[in-house]
């Protein structure tokens, strides 16, 4: 994969709440990855490992406990540096801050709670354009036409209220206002998971064709594994907080290795009648608090596959085979490319 | 068979006034639920599939109301009965599992104390015999130290741990019918799992029907014996699993298998279906699916009639024009 450009290298990442003088809660633990330009990079866990998390600390919205968040995007050039050396987002000042916002944007899963209901879908998007363009009124209200068309609404839609729209129209205004200035990241937090299957599958199709067109790279955070797989060109499986599992979405499907994985998979239900009759083994126990983790390995507890090391040693994350990294015990002996 | 039925409903119609106009929600619904058997009722938000179990447990909101049908459990009439009559049955011959159980429970009680509310209540026994069987009924639910669990209170519980306890809560009354309306889809894949197994295991032992309200086709493969496609207030489709799974008829329930993404297949195979879902204000003349259906235009009928069920083979109901055709819409 060293033909591809990175986008943005994280580096041992971690973001921890302080609950009260004693507790911490330790949301994202240590994690490091690559993203490509021009992928659609996923992000899967169940509820409380952190993904939310993950992505508003690359977004900056929370601000990181410690590590790097290293942008080669095109805001670099505009803050006086090569793309190539990249711009830490976490060293810097709000101003220069503000600057990178015109190239990362967000995506919510709740489409309703993310527009205001006193503003029409018109003002929502060309505030953005307002804010970080120098258009004049009447070329904010020409693109802004142009973007409820490229996201499949009609350029009448741009007098109506939130509330006169479907779920699925209210996320396209929600899409619309993300590719407004022209990002080249967005960060997807459940974007389509609120929505109804047949109109889902609509809005993935559209996500897919403006990726295509504008040279965005996503970051798509989902619980929903059956679109992560088809949506997806990498997968990475995060569980209390630390990274188990990365692979290009097709290969993590055949070739899981981590046992959290393999659980994973195997509990999402199935359609059709091939599983039905089949007893499957199902993941005892419940994830443990963040607060108070397990020592060694984070999964351990629930791990069929649990060794003795587990219990007191981390397991370390590593490359396995090209571009497939995995943290656990049992892949040990499998020659080390640490990263 | 006709005794193995828990529950029986019969051309249901019901209506909800919005600013004085009526609007009709839900219109000819027939269906029946057997004794250990799981029925899931499938479709996307707005289809009526809430508003059905609402309709049965007498629970419509005020501007709602039964306009036509029968809703027969243990031989009454549910929709003749007075509010005061009712409260009988509820819990005690039907009981209901929400989506999100945490609103479902009280907060500043115990669970012991509304699991023993709930049992004096309804089978009639003293305090310690009620314990009894709260515990009992926690243990079959697969909550581990049960005793000390009474002790605790709902947010001292995780969001599966809630649903367990509903489901007890539930079934220690001994309901002739259980309706789940999305019992799942607030959980984790994982604890999902725990759920459906859970209850494909209790369906054996509590002689019970299980009316399961959901939108997830996955989970529907999983759990249910027959089911019942409803699309904007209709029924649409019905049959056993293998009817519906293998040789589905009404392009809405094929569009619908489509647009789910597929676990275990390497290709890209998300298709969606066309069109957004029709608001209940909107008036549709003749198959209420035809504005977003790929084979409408086939057949003048669909825009101008709206189609009555008809059974293709024994138990599969369909409720579409092309279904009797040669070409049916499945080639």
């Amino acid at each position: 994969m060293s033909d591809k450009k990175i986008l943005f290298e994280i580096r041992d990442l971690c973001k921890s709440f302080k609950l009260s003088k004693k507790r911490t809660l330790k949301a994202v633990n240590n994690v490091s990855f690559d993203i490509y330009e021009g992928e659609k990079f996923g992000v899967v866990g169940e509820s409380g490992c952190g993904k939310s998390t993950l992505g508003r600390v690359i977004l900056q919205l929370y601000e990181a406990s410690s590590g790097k968040v290293i942008y080669h995007g095109p805001a670099a050039e505009r803050l006086n540096k090569s793309r190539e050396e990249g711009i830490d987002l976490c060293s810097l000042s709000k101003r220069e801050m503000r600057e990178v916002r015109k190239d990362i944007q967000m995506i919510f899963q709740d489409p309703a709670a993310s527009l205001d209901p006193r503003e029409t879908v018109g003002d929502a998007i060309s505030e953005a354009l307002r804010l970080n363009t120098r258009l004049d009124a009447k070329a904010r209200r020409e693109t802004t036409e142009n973007l409820l068309q490229t996201v499949g609404l009609k350029a009448e839609h741009y007098n109506s209220y939130p509330n006169s729209l479907s779920g699925g129209q209210k996320q396209r205004v929600g899409i619309a206002r993300a590719i407004a200035v022209d990002p080249s990241f967005i960060v997807l937090d459940e974007a389509v998971s609120a929505l109804d299957v047949s109109v889902k599958a609509q809005i993935l199709k559209l996500l897919n064709q403006i990726s295509e067109n504008r040279d965005l790279t996503y970051f798509f955070i989902t619980h929903d594994l059956g679109v992560a797989k088809h949506f997806c060109d990498r997968i990475m499986v995060l569980y209390l907080g630390n990274v188990c599992e990365l692979a290009p979405a097709k290969e993590l499907f055949k070739n899981r290795l981590h046992p959290y994985t393999e659980s994973l998979l195997d509990a999402v239900p199935r359609l059709g009648l091939a599983g039905r009759n089949r007893e499957r083994e199902e993941l005892e126990g419940e994830v443990p608090s963040p607060i108070d983790p397990p020592k060694g390995c984070p999964f351990h507890t629930r791990c069929k596959k649990c060794m003795e090391i587990c219990k007191n040693e981390k397991p370390a994350y590593k490359e396995v085979s090209e571009g497939h990294f995995v943290a656990c015990h049992l892949y040990d002996d499998m020659n080390n490319n640490k990263i | 068979m006709e005794n193995d039925k828990v529950l029986d409903v019969k051309n249901l119609t019901a209506a909800f006034s919005i600013r004085k106009k009526e609007y009709e929600v839900l219109h000819d619904i027939s269906f029946s639920v057997r004794r250990n058997e799981t029925l899931c009722v499938v479709g996307e938000s707005g289809c009526g599939k809430s508003v059905t179990t609402l309709c049965i447990m007498q629970l419509l909101p005020k501007n709602g109301h039964i306009t036509g049908g029968e809703i027969i459990l243990d031989g009454t009439d549910l929709t003749k009965l007075s509010k005061k009559d009712i409260v009988k049955f509820r819990g005690k011959k039907m009981g209901m599992i929400f989506q999100e159980p945490m609103t479902a429970l009280n907060p500043l009680l115990t669970i012991g104390f509304q699991m023993k509310e709930m049992i004096k209540l309804h089978r009639g026994v003293d305090n310690k015999e009620a314990e009894r069987i709260a515990v009992e009924y926690l243990k079959k639910v697969g909550i581990a130290n049960p005793e000390s669990r009474l002790k605790q209170y709902t947010f001292e519980l995780s969001g599966g741990l809630r649903q367990r306890v509903m489901i007890a809560m539930m079934l220690s009354a001994r309901p002739d019918l259980l309706i789940a309306d999305e019992p799942t889809t607030a959980l984790d894949v994982t604890i999902q799992r725990q759920v459906l197994n859970l209850l494909n295991d209790l369906k054996k032992d509590m002689n019970a029907g299980i009316l399961f309200i959901t939108h997830d086709l996955g989970v529907v493969s999983e759990i249910a014996d027959r089911i019942v496609v409803l699309y904007a207030g209709r029924k649409v489709e019905e049959g056993t699993t293998e009817q519906i799974f293998n040789d589905p008829r009404h392009p809405y329930t094929i569009g619908l298998m489509k647009a789910v993404p597929d676990v275990d297949s390497d290709e890209y195979n998300i298709e969606p279906i066309p069109g957004t879902f029709p608001n209940i204000t909107e008036e549709i003349p003749g198959c209420r699916f035809s504005p977003r259906c790929p084979y409408a235009g086939s057949c003048k009928l669909c825009t101008t009639e709206a189609p009555e069920g008809v059974e293709v083979e024994e138990g599969h109901f369909v409720a579409c024009h092309l279904a009797l055709r040669k070409e049916s819409p499945n080639e």
